[in-house]
């Protein structure tokens, strides 16, 4: 290859690099917010076990910065014509995407187990909420603030109080049918009307479930790591690929 | 004849009329439902005829014939609960009910209900539904981009120079 090609052929690999570094820095960023759980539901996920969204953020955490790191040493590499370099740089750059196409799987695999359907969720409040164990509290204490603040009852409406047997139910059945975060507040939150909200007047009480919002979250979650991760993946493939053309070029 | 009916039928007072009860309707009452596992959500007697008089539902199990009775005051005009719940009932029982208003010994027919059935929340299903498009998706290229590269990096390694 002539010195000229070699020359075009090395800015190229230096500029993807660069993309990439700036991609992996945002993918750091992305994984970053999903670790810290703005809209708190981690508890729905941790108590079933089922937590690997948070798993794969946190490698996609490492493995953002590692991808901005190493892209950095490849464009030094590349600068230097050095065969040694680039050969340590491909190395390392092919162990970061397994990581990461670890990361992306588990992610998009684990949300099918959470969201796919509204079972496994309402299965859970059923079993936990108002429980006075560790789990129950934290669970109680999720639902609730969901309830409130999405204005929802139950995983798909109020009739899941009604229709399935409940540790709330056990506890409080003879007094509640549904949980008070179930009832319309006035903006001193306090309940607009408890006595027709626990007869079960419509006006007073919220009629739809909160599986729809609970879905969003964690699947917003998800696309943050697997599809993002995917893409950032995309560019690296890329990337690679003509690094590795170069590498071979060089003498 | 016409005319001893109707001189019968005026003669008939007014508060022999029956007192209604009925389970409330959702579509029609502004409620979720009336029918619960351990409860029922009747009518209230009218608010206007019996309004503030105590009031007595006498119910009875029926398998057992066991007879219970709640007593309670009619609520007066405007009414503020749309009606009365009757509570600590047994799931899947069927239950006769009748309202008695006390002193004035009107009563109302007799409403013959079932309990709703609850379902053990362990019997709900909560395994893996199906997987997502984007799951498969996500895998198949991934899986082929690794293999991709890691063949691309024996070649390299090996053909160079």
């Amino acid at each position: 290859m002539g010195a000229g090609a070699l020359t075009c052929l090395m800015f190229v690999v230096i500029a993807l690099n660069a993309i990439a570094a700036a991609a992996g820095l945002a993918l750091f960023a992305v994984a970053i917010w999903v670790a810290v759980d703005g809209y708190k539901l981690y508890p729905i996920s941790g108590v079933s076990g089922k937590d690997d969204i948070f798993a794969a953020a946190w490698i996609a955490i490492f493995t953002g910065f590692a991808f901005f790191l190493a892209c950095i040493f490849g464009i030094f590499a590349a600068l230097k014509r050095s065969r040694g370099f680039m050969m340590v740089y491909l190395i390392i750059m092919f162990i970061i995407f397994l990581f990461e196409c670890a990361s992306a799987i588990t992610a998009a695999t684990n949300r099918d187990y959470l969201v796919g359907n509204s079972n496994l969720v309402k299965k859970q409040m059923l079993q936990y909420f108002a429980d006075s164990s560790t789990q129950g509290k934290q669970i109680t204490q999720t639902w609730n603030r969901v309830m409130e603040q999405v204005e929802c009852c139950g995983a798909d409406g109020p009739s899941d109080w009604i229709q399935y047997n409940s540790t709330f139910k056990q506890m409080f059945g003879s007094t509640y049918i549904w949980p008070l975060s179930c009832c319309k507040r006035l903006s001193t939150f306090e309940v607009e009307d408890k006595e027709g909200c626990m007869v079960g007047k419509a006006s007073t009480i919220f009629p739809k479930g909160c599986f729809q919002h609970i879905e969003s979250v964690l699947s917003r979650y998800t696309w943050a790591v697997s599809w993002y991760g995917f893409s950032v993946l995309m560019l690296v493939f890329f990337t690679l690929v003509i690094a590795m053309i170069y590498y071979m070029q060089l003498e | 004849m016409l005319a001893v009916l109707f001189v019968l039928g005026m003669l008939c007072p007014l508060n022999f009329a029956e007192i209604e009860i009925r389970l409330l309707d959702p579509k029609i009452d502004g409620v979720l439902a009336s029918k619960f596992p351990n409860s029922f959500l009747l009518s209230l007697p009218n608010c206007s005829l019996y309004g503030d008089s105590s009031a007595e539902l006498l119910y009875t199990e029926l398998p057992s014939n066991e007879n219970k009775t709640e007593s309670f005051i009619v609520p007066s005009c405007p009414v503020s609960l749309p009606g009365f719940l009757l509570k600590n009932l047994k799931n899947g029982t069927t239950y006769n009910m009748q309202y008695k208003i006390a002193g004035v010994n009107d009563t109302s027919a007799n409403l013959t209900t079932t309990t709703t059935n609850v379902i053990d929340y362990q019997q709900i299903d909560s395994g893996l539904p199906a997987r997502s498009g984007a799951m498969v998706v996500i895998t198949v290229i991934l899986s082929v981009a690794m293999v991709a590269l890691l063949i691309g990096l024996i070649i390299s390694f090996l053909f160079s120079g």
